[in-house]
């Protein structure tokens, strides 16, 4: 739709001054999707010109303007066992469809910070560093799910952006496995669960999204039993933390959640069957 | 920007001989649609155009204490700012049933979203913070949102000192209408009962989610009239109701219908239509209204939500005793087209079936919930979901499949129906239950194909890897429902169609011109096909739909092909009398067969019904038009008795079954329907490929319906989901294989024999999506949508 | 602010353009182009379905000043792109089909029959059209589903589709359009 309160257009090359109204533009899909009466003036990132998707030898660096299609299309080195197929199964999660991956970007949907922003899923589970560039020059970095503290919130300050996300390395050469619910085809998702479980020093993380108003993460030196991984989620989402909206009742989405994580666990603790065995 | 007005034109299809009558004829504006070119209403452009925009109200019920509008008109870019005080006669109110509907809201408002003041701007955007600028002082009412608010002693009444028709009839001022029917004595006949079964359902607030908005184009004409373009279904309804508030006589206001982004029923009661034409006459300059969608879901009315008791009685043998049924339906603050929603709940309620001792009570509220009104299937829907709940019912109770206790207890011809009304042609409920029962069933378990791994696009929950087939169940259901076609209680209802024919570059052609609004059924195919087999030329025009020839009545009911087809049927056999004069006249003498034999046009000959080739079309014509517009009309009705409920109100019926196939994650709660077949008797098929179009459509509604749609209000009676995000509409990953089988066992009544088709497909496949969902779980899911807190118990 | 792209093949330029314009609402309002459609303007719809440098997208998305310098195709410059498209796969244009090239005249025109792309055909014959609202975006996503994948199964169809509602069809004759498409773009080749 037209924001009919925004007056002005910037390139983001040209640093300026940070104004009250002012807000980033990534690939827009959520920016016009709904009135944003207190925005004045779009920042387009859309020039800077950044690499969508580099492997580094600190792990795999997505930029905040990587569409999500970009992202879908990433093929892993080999080792990083965690890409495929939890990349497409997170993009698959947005409320919607190839047109939207065509210009969502993986930054607008981690600063949107709903909580079933599947990016938001993704880089949480996968260990996700957030760099955060301040208009002075300043960086800043912390974990994604520490990034988003609520529906719709993070701790994104005046004038900073969102860079990049950097998934390690260790976290990329996980077995993950993964989890997702939602009342309808595309529909948005009402519980989104991610496990990880890490060869080297065989941690279990779960990560619980979309069903709680930001990431709930738990983490546990070796895998848990079931009863412990029940008892671990039901005292981390206590009753009324549950997020609750039209895409599902807390309680249904407790349900999924509680299901989703033990179906992970089962499926993370039992031996990977190697190609040509069956 | 083009400079040109971009307003409805002629559609010309020139087709080959065999596009006449039961042909699948292609779509005379097909072309205009795919191209992007077919003008709809929010296409519509005029040079110097104002752009209009509603202020609404942000609560369900309030009172007025002032509007201060000085900020919005001093806003540059503004040309106007009209609230209720601004209305220029005293015609102040508008209503398809009762005139109680505010053109701006009048002291008081009744629910949210009520129109309050317009402005007028030069760009959309100015009139949006205009609006915003307008500072309305609301005192908060107590808000009446269901029976028990609506009915207590104490309860506001939502409109005092009403006067309408229903008003000295009704048990209590918030109650819209009350219609009873008592046939036989069903308390005598449930004693014979072997078993009793009872149950209370729910059906929630559907909308009609047509996707083009709400909009058209008011320009003030120099004779202090005004043209309006508009998206609508019935011109002629607007147009009454338009004039007066304009205090303009009706032939100064001319209407010519824009093309029609679907309507369902939601189109019937006025939206921008007096809104625009206010705003153009005040400002002198054209001015365009569009709604955007968060708009559109406060601007229609909604499908009634409604509660159902319903009790049956059967004996062991499979037979139905008797019924008793209540119906409770939320009319919301307006009354829109509540009385003929109550008549027809109330007389379609026993369901296509033989039970001669029946007890019913239908009513319509008046709350401060959205107004609901017409919506594709009118009352029927409502109460097909609970009658073939029970069904199921009876029948499990009965240990008997619930196919064959439906075919046992199947209306036939001759059946009667609780009215009184003999239905005296073809009703072939059971064959239509038998006829997609015996379908194939889809394979089992399509997720799997030979080995491999899940396509799990094919599993419950799709896409999002949420199941990988474990704990999945297959469930099978059926329904069969009985729609009206047309108008009932003995309202008036007739067609119009001006048919002209003539010579034109040495070919005969024919000029179809009626008031009809295509919504996407596809009337202007059917008109032409009409034409051609009742004339025998090839060349058809379909003039566009405006107030300039009589009414075609409403698209809605079901009725129009029936009825305007009808009138364009009937126009064309008065054409064809006339042509066949002139050739009398001018060859009578050359050959007997003129004064002696049956004689058609065909292929743009005269020819006997022998075959035999008198003279050519065109030259018996000559120079000569014949141009005719005449009325036509169905066979009368009658009222239904206001204590007994009896009388001949329907004009026909329309009889669909469904049978659905549906997977269903019991463990998560999500559904998958895997295929939902229909059977229906459509008398005649005058176009194969748009009814079973039209049947998939409507039976798509009905999915919906059954699984996904609902209005959420909340008890402040405020709307929480006006959007598409939050309300949704099958998608085409939501809808399965649809099978349609079509029937055609002629009505002798009707034009063609053929029947109203619309409506019918989107009664019986709710039911039969639902019942296969409790095959599948074995749950009892009395209300609809079904969502996966039903299923899982949480 | 101006905004400058490429239409249709076209450059077009629309002035005064407010800065949170979108795409849609220049293309309708300011272009003469209302073939996109505005059922929803939130990105649900894919009414508004426009190609962005090949790309579908939805329109009522994509704020107007991001299309600068770029390449746009609606549901009225698919027939003109289908007709393009056949000297594409090759190196360019054939000489058979530079010697019919003919300058298009300023100004949109209504199509002859016979000057459709193959999707819009297939559309009006498989009776995929009732009301029409839906059937320019679903158009726009299905042309370039054909050009991406020329034998797309059901599935393959109904995911690429997904983002596009339709009220009147129930959506089964949809699919008989784009496999009708798809069954004659084989016969073709």
């Amino acid at each position: 739709m037209d924001l009919g309160t925004v007056t002005q257009m910037r390139d983001a090359r040209r640093r300026e001054q940070w104004r009250p109204g002012d807000a980033y533009l990534g690939g827009g899909t959520y920016l016009f999707s709904e009135p944003q009466p207190h925005i004045r003036r779009l920042v387009d990132l859309g020039s800077m010109g950044w690499e969508p998707l580099e492997v580094t030898p600190d792990g795999l660096v997505i930029a905040a303007t990587c569409t999500v299609a970009q992202l879908n299309r990433f093929t892993a080195p080999p080792g990083w066992q965690a890409c495929h197929p939890l990349i497409e199964q997170c993009c698959r999660s947005f409320l919607a469809s190839f047109k939207i991956w065509n210009m969502a970007t993986v930054g607008g949907n981690i600063c949107n910070a709903l909580p079933a922003g599947p990016m938001i899923s993704l880089t949480a589970a996968l260990e996700g560093e957030a760099t955060l560039l301040a208009l002075d020059g300043g960086v800043r970095r912390l974990p994604v799910a520490e990034f988003v503290t609520g529906n719709g919130r993070k701790v994104l300050r005046e004038g900073e952006l969102l860079r990049s996300v950097t998934l390690p390395t260790y976290a990329l050469r996980s077995r993950t496995a993964f989890r997702q619910g939602s009342l309808h085809r595309l529909g948005r998702s009402a519980a989104l669960v991610i496990g990880r479980h890490d060869p080297a020093d065989g941690s279990f993380t779960l990560t619980v999204t979309a069903s709680t108003p930001r990431p709930v993460r738990l983490w546990f030196p070796l895998p848990p039993a079931a009863a412990q991984l029940r008892a671990a989620l039901e005292q981390a989402v206590p009753p009324g933390a549950w997020f609750d909206d039209i895409y599902g009742l807390p309680e249904w989405r407790r349900h999924l959640t509680l299901r989703f994580a033990e179906e992970i666990r089962a499926e993370l603790t039992t031996a990977p069957v190697a190609p040509g065995e069956e | 920007m083009a400079g040109t007005t971009r307003t409805p034109t002629n559609l010309t299809q020139g087709a080959k001989a065999d596009a006449g009558i039961g042909a699948s004829t292609l779509r005379p504006d097909g072309t205009l649609k795919v191209t992007g070119e077919f003008a709809y209403s929010s296409d519509m452009w005029h040079e110097d155009m104002l752009w209009g925009f509603t202020l609404r109200s942000p609560h369900a019920h309030a009172r007025i204490l002032s509007v201060d509008t000085s900020d919005a008109l001093a806003q540059a870019g503004v040309y106007a700012v009209l609230t209720h005080d601004d209305l220029p006669t005293e015609h102040k109110k508008y209503g398809l049933e009762f005139t109680d509907t505010p053109v701006l809201a009048d002291g008081v408002v009744r629910h949210h979203g009520e129109p309050v003041a317009l402005v007028a701007a030069d760009h959309p955007e100015t009139a949006r913070r205009a609006a915003a600028k307008i500072k309305v002082e609301y005192e908060e009412l107590p808000v009446v949102h269901d029976e028990a608010s609506a009915l207590a002693e104490d309860a506001p009444l939502l409109h005092p000192g009403r006067d309408d028709h229903h008003a000295h009839e009704v048990p209590h001022p918030n109650i819209v209408h009350r219609q009873p029917i008592i046939r036989g004595d069903a308390n005598a006949a449930a004693r014979r009962a072997d078993v009793i079964v009872t149950g209370e359902y729910e059906v929630g607030m559907q909308d009609q989610a047509f996707l083009g908005p709400e909009s058209g184009l008011a320009v003030p004409g120099e004779d202090g009239g005004v043209d309006l373009y508009v998206a609508t279904q019935w011109l002629h309804s607007d147009l009454r109701q338009i004039a007066p508030v304009l205090g303009l006589p009706e032939e100064k206001v001319r209407m010519t219908l824009s093309g029609v982004g679907g309507a369902f029923g939601g189109r019937e009661d006025l939206s921008m239509q007096i809104h625009a034409c206010l705003l153009a006459l005040r400002t002198g300059k054209p001015v365009k209204i569009v709604y955007n969608r968060f708009e559109s879901f406060f601007g229609h009315v909604h499908r009634h939500p409604a509660k159902l008791w319903y009790e049956h009685g059967a004996t062991r043998d499979g037979k139905l005793t008797h019924m008793k049924c209540r119906i409770v339906l939320d009319g919301g603050a307006y009354a829109s087209a509540s009385p003929a929603v109550v008549g027809n709940a109330s007389s379609l309620s026993v369901g296509p079936y033989v039970i001669e001792d029946v007890e019913i009570e239908a009513v319509a509220l008046y709350t401060n919930n959205p107004p609901c009104g017409a919506m594709r299937g009118f009352g029927a829907v409502q109460a097909c979901f609970a009658y073939e709940a029970q069904m199921d019912k009876v029948a499990a109770e009965l240990g008997m499949d619930p196919v064959e206790f439906r075919q046992l207890n199947a209306m036939t011809q001759g059946t009667i129906m609780p009215t009184g009304q003999v239905v005296d042609s073809p009703a072939p409920v059971a064959e239509l239950l038998r006829r997609v029962k015996a379908l194939p069933l889809p394979p089992e378990n399509q997720w799997e194909s030979a080995g491999q791994t899940a396509d799990v696009r094919a599993l419950p929950g799709g896409l999002s890897n949420t199941t990988h087939g474990e704990g999945v169940v297959r469930g099978v259901g059926y329904a069969v429902g009985i729609k009206n076609v047309g108008f009932s209680e003995g309202f008036d209802d007739y067609s119009t169609a001006r048919v002209r024919l003539e010579v034109v570059a040495g070919e005969p052609v024919a000029t179809v011109h009626t008031a009809m609004a295509e919504v996407g059924q596809g009337g202007v195919t059917v008109h032409a096909q009409i034409a051609r087999t009742e004339l025998g030329v090839q060349q058809v025009t379909i003039h566009p739909a405006d107030t300039q020839v009589g009414s075609a009545g409403s698209t809605s009911a079901s009725r129009q092909t029936y009825m305007t087809g009808g009138a364009v049927k009937n126009t064309c056999e008065a054409v064809r009398d006339k042509a066949l004069q002139l050739g009398r006249r001018r060859f009578g003498t050359f050959h007997p067969a003129w004064a002696t034999a049956e004689l058609l046009l065909e292929g743009g000959k005269v020819v006997t019904d022998g075959g035999e080739v008198l003279a050519d079309l065109a030259d018996v014509l000559g120079d000569d038009v014949v141009d005719l517009e005449l009325e036509f009309r169905h066979r009368p009705t009658e009222a239904f008795d206001i204590v007994t409920g009896q009388g001949f109100g329907h004009v026909q019926y329309s009889f669909a079954a469904h049978r659905a196939v549906v997977e269903v994650d019991t463990e998560l709660g999500l559904v998958k329907v895997v295929e939902l077949a229909c059977a229906q008797d459509v008398g005649k098929a005058l176009n194969p490929l748009s009814v079973v179009g039209q049947i998939q459509g409507g039976t798509t509604q009905g999915l919906g319906l059954a699984v996904m749609e609902e209005i959420i209000v909340d008890p402040k009676s405020k709307v929480r989901n006006p959007s598409f995000t939050d309300y949704l509409i099958p998608t085409i990953l939501d809808t399965p294989t649809i099978p349609v089988d079509v029937l055609e066992l002629a009505d002798d009544h009707a034009p063609y024999g053929l029947r109203g088709i619309g409506e019918a497909p989107t009664l019986s496949s709710t039911p039969a999506v639902v019942s296969a969902i409790r095959a599948a779980t074995g749950l009892a899911l009395k209300r609809v949508p079904v969502r996966p807190e039903h299923i899982t118990g949480v | 602010m101006r905004v400058t792209f490429t239409v249709n093949g076209r450059e077009q330029e629309a002035d005064d353009v407010w800065e949170g314009e979108s795409l849609l609402y220049v293309l309708r309002e300011r272009m003469g182009l209302p073939g996109s459609k505005n059922a929803c303007e939130q990105g649900e719809c894919g009414s508004c379905t426009v190609r962005l440098d090949d790309v579908p997208v939805c329109s009522c998305l994509v704020a107007a000043g991001q299309v600068q310098g770029r390449e746009v195709v609606t549901v009225e410059g698919l027939a003109d792109q289908a007709r393009e498209r056949g000297g594409r796969a090759t190196d360019g244009t054939t000489l058979d089909q530079a010697k019919g090239w003919q300058a298009k005249p300023h100004g949109a025109q209504a199509a002859q029959p016979g000057q459709l792309a193959p999707i819009q055909q297939a559309f009006i014959d498989a009776g995929a059209v009732q009301c029409g609202f839906c059937t320019p975006g679903l158009l726009v996503a299905a042309d370039e589903l054909l050009e991406r994948n020329s034998s797309p199964t059901d599935a393959d169809i109904r995911e690429a589709l997904s983002g596009n509602l339709c009220r009147c069809t129930g959506y089964e004759k949809i699919l008989d359009a784009v496999r009708l498409a798809a069954a004659r773009q084989d016969e073709v080749v």
